[in-house]
Parts: C-alpha cells; structure tokens; sequence
C-alpha cells in the first residue's frame, strides 16, 4: 500500500460529513503492511530502551490529584475527530485550541491515542494534554 | 489485673507521678496477662554484650543530636510532624493487629512496612492490601528456623519480602502459632505482594524521617520494659522495671514537638492508644538497633470489581493506562493488537461507569472482565 500524502483536517468547525472518504474494511495484511508494522516495531523497541513515559497526574478527587499546569492544555472539550487513510494520521479538535494531531510513535501508540480521543469525545470529559513544540499531542489523559 | 502486674503497676504510677506524668499508664489485655504470656508476646532476641554497646553509643549520639540547636540541611527540609495516619485528612495504615500468644512481632512490624509503603507510593489508601503475615513467619521465617519462641529481625524478613513475595491473607490466615493448621497454598505466587529497594535507616534519625514521608513506614525494635506493658497515652519514656525482652513494631510517623516516634504494635486495640503510641526519640533502641524498610511494593492479584476514572496514551506503542478507583495506575499489557483490545475494553468500561476486574502481574493489566 502505497502511503498516502498526510492531509490534514480542512474544516474549520466540525459539521456535516467527512472531507474524505471514509477508511477501508478490515483486510488481511499486505507484505508492505507488515513490513510497515516490523518498523514500526522496531521504532517501538527503540523507544522501549529509553521507556515510554508513565502517567503522574491522577484523576481528580483522588488523594494527591495535580491541576494541570503549565503548558498543559485543559478545560477544553473534543469537538471533533479526524482520521485519513493515511497510517498514525488522526487529530483531535478542542473548543478553542482547535485541530491538534495526536502522536504516533508506532501504530499501536496512534490507536490508543485515537481511542482516548474517541472516549473524550464520547464521554464529553475535558482532556488534559501536553504537546510538542510542533503542537503535536504527545499526552493525553481523560478523566 | 493479675496479682504479679498490680505489685508492677504500684510501682509504675510512683514512677510516672515522680517523673511529672511523662505518660499515661493504664490496664489492659496484655497487663492482665501472665508474665509468661506478656513474654511470649516479645519476639526480637536481645542484643549480645558486643552489640548492647554499640546500640547504647548510637543511642546516646541520638538524644545528645536532639540537643543541638542546629539541625542538618536534610532533617531542616523536612515537616516538623508526620504521621502516615493522617496525611492531609487521609489514613495509610491498615488496622491494628494482634499477634496473640507468639513471638512473631517481626513478621507484624514488616508486614504493615509492606501495605503503607504499597498504600502510600500510590496514595490509594484504600487500596485492598491485606497480607499475610502467618506466610512471612511461619513460611519463611519457619524455613530459616523462626518459632514463635526464637523470634527473628526484620532485615531477613523483609529480605524474604523481596526476594520471595508474601501472599495475602486470604491464602493463609493468621492465627497464633498457626493453631488452625494453615498451609500456603499451590499458585500463591499468583497472589502475592513483592517488594523492591531495601534499605536500612538504622541510627539515621533524619533519614528515617524522610523515608517515612517518601515512602511509608519503617520498621523499629526496641527493648522492653515492665512499664511498656501498661502505657496508655503520651510519649513513652522507660522509667521503671526490669527488662522484659525485644520487640518490633511499625513506626508510622514521628513528631518533633514532641520529639517522639509513632509506633503501630500488633498488640490488639487494648494496648496504648487504640494499638498506636508514642516513644521518644533515642529511647530503648527504637531508633538505632534495626529501622528497616522498602521503597516500593509491587503487587500480583485480581482487583476487586472497581471502575475505571482515567486513561492515558503518548502515542507510544504499548503505552495504554488506567486508573482504576482505589487502586490507581495499572499499564495495560499485551502487545499490539492485544494491548489495543484490552484498552478499548477498559475505555468502554469507563464509558459505561461500570465495574472492572483486572488482572494486575506487578503493576501491567494481563487480563480484565469489563461489565
């Protein structure tokens, strides 16, 4: 499967339907699928070695709880989602802070983010997130 | 009272009244007890010659530090009054407990290091961490050849916490000298607490502070005396009777206003301050003889059914958490799809408020019902 160019969201607000067409069935996987995976896997044992960050805010009401501060983003709702055929190329879009892409450092990692996103937006909760000086959202927590 | 503790408690009250009411000295379950009762109670062998001077020496450095006006940069940072009983209005120590008629005060003290320090790195209070001290003693210490008459220290036992696991109370129950036949049962290695970082706080009065406000409780051995049987209330001091044997119990604080330890003792609510008291620092060896303890304490159990109250991702592969009510961070397992699965599982379940058990090896979910 040839990579699509990573297209972003071109709404500004979220109405109506999807600017592109929706993503495909679930498939077997390709020799290039897999291949993508195997470096994705190898990108996640790299990341392994200097170990994937551990959670250290706690939810609030519970013993030792810590606001947000900082540059951290909160408050805002999720709006909106955003997801192409491109692999590890969804977004988020908050009440006033707008589209924010959510990190991908493998494929597994994209997935969990988008399922933390989908929840946030399910649920109506306000996320708490930290990003990187390209904007891209690199923690995510949901109460 | 039994007649031989009266003739003690005479001489107690004169004592206390001499010294300004230092303390409180009352009756209770252990004063009303044989002698050879109350001794069976006392679990920690007495130093030798050569080691009762080295623990005076340590002791007298530590009431004459007291005196100084000027306290380290390390004792200066830290809180005048700790107490694990009551950080910001919530409790980390689990109940108080009665070892009953055995020398097993060892296994209680190290046990209750064990569920502070597990209920306090994670500040979940109310996490479900009931362990068992019959496995400790009558396990472990019983394979090194502990009895309820020999007694142990605290450095081994807590070294078999690390390196071999206690189970929970649950498998094996407590019960003195292991009178109703328990046994540890086969897969106990599936329900078990595992502890990590131990370290030895011995005749480091600012340490020992700071580690109970790092990481929780630290054990404390001291010797007793006749009068220790009877205290009440207030901050005890020895002031008469004979020396009656070793024990160890759980310090769980400290206050300097008062310049006392806060011990938690495995003899039954009866005892001292609803099972808790106070000693002053530098007395009997408590704080210079053998102050163990860990930093960390994984655990490998089920959680009872809670829900889940947060999520977080970093776009990491593998990276999925969630915080589950009364337990607090579990990292979801599995690898790719699998670990995928089991996070929309729990998302969904957080979705739904509903209730979660949740296989937790060491801290990383393998397995979770989600209803």
């Amino acid at each position: 499967m040839a990579r699509t160019n990573r297209s972003t969201p071109t709404l500004d607000r979220p109405t109506g339907t999807p600017a592109s067409p929706v993503g495909r069935e679930p498939h077997p996987l390709t020799g290039a699928e897999l291949a993508l995976i195997e470096e994705t896997a190898a990108n996640g044992a790299a990341a392994a070695e200097s170990g994937p960050p551990a959670p250290t805010l706690t939810p609030p009401g519970t013993v030792g709880s810590t606001p947000a501060a900082g540059v951290w983003v909160s408050g805002q709702k999720v709006t909106a989602l955003w997801a192409d055929a491109a692999p590890r190329n969804a977004w988020l879009h908050l009440e006033a802070a707008g589209w924010k892409k959510l990190a991908g450092l493998g494929d597994t990692g994209s997935t969990a983010m988008s399922l933390v996103a989908a929840h946030a937006r399910a649920t109506g909760a306000a996320p708490v997130l930290d990003e990187d000086p390209a904007g891209t959202v690199v923690t995510l927590y949901v109460w | 009272m039994t007649e031989d503790f009266s003739h003690e408690m005479a001489a107690i009250t004169r004592a206390l009244d001499d010294a300004g009411h230092p303390w409180v000295a009352a009756e209770n379950a252990i004063t009303r007890m044989s002698a050879e009762d109350r001794a069976k109670r006392l679990g920690v062998p007495l130093p030798d010659p050569a080691t009762r001077a080295q623990l005076d020496q340590r002791a007298a450095r530590v009431r004459s530090d007291l005196t100084r006006a000027v306290r380290s940069a390390a004792e200066a940072a830290l809180p005048a009054a700790f107490d694990l009983n009551d950080v910001g209005g919530v409790s980390y120590v689990a109940g108080v407990r009665d070892q009953g008629s055995c020398g097993s005060c060892v296994a209680f003290g190290s046990v209750a290091v064990l569920e502070g320090t597990a209920r306090y790195t994670r500040r979940t209070p109310s996490l479900d961490v009931d362990l068992s001290e019959a496995h400790l003693f009558y396990g472990w210490g019983a394979s090194v050849g502990r009895t309820c008459d020999s007694g142990w220290l605290p450095t081994p036992a807590l070294t078999f916490c690390c390196d071999r696991g206690v189970t929970y109370e649950s498998e094996w129950a407590y019960t003195p000298g292991n009178s109703s036949g328990g046994s540890l049962p086969a897969g106990w290695e599936q329900h078990r607490a595992k502890a990590t970082g131990l370290v030895d706080r011995t005749s480091d009065v600012a340490a020992i502070k700071a580690h109970l406000t790092q990481y929780g409780p630290v054990t404390g051995c001291f010797v007793v005396y006749t009068d220790f049987f009877s205290y009440s209330s207030g901050v005890y001091e020895y002031q008469t009777g004979r020396e009656e044997g070793g024990h160890c119990v759980a310090i769980v604080g400290y206050d300097d206003t008062q310049q006392a330890w806060i011990i938690k003792n495995s003899w039954g609510t009866s005892w001292g301050m609803s099972g808790f008291g106070l000693i002053k620092y530098g007395q009997c060896y408590i704080d210079t003889w053998s102050n163990v303890a860990v930093t960390s304490v994984a655990l490998r159990t089920w959680t009872d059914p809670r829900k889940v109250i947060g999520a977080y991702s970093t776009g990491h592969d593998n990276n999925g958490w969630v915080y589950v009510q009364d337990v607090g961070w579990l990292h979801v397992g599995g690898s790719g799809v699998s670990h995928v699965a089991m996070f929309a599982d729990l998302l969904t379940a957080k979705e739904k408020a509903a209730y979660v058990n949740a296989y937790s090896d060491d801290g990383t979910i393998t397995q979770a019902y989600c209803f």
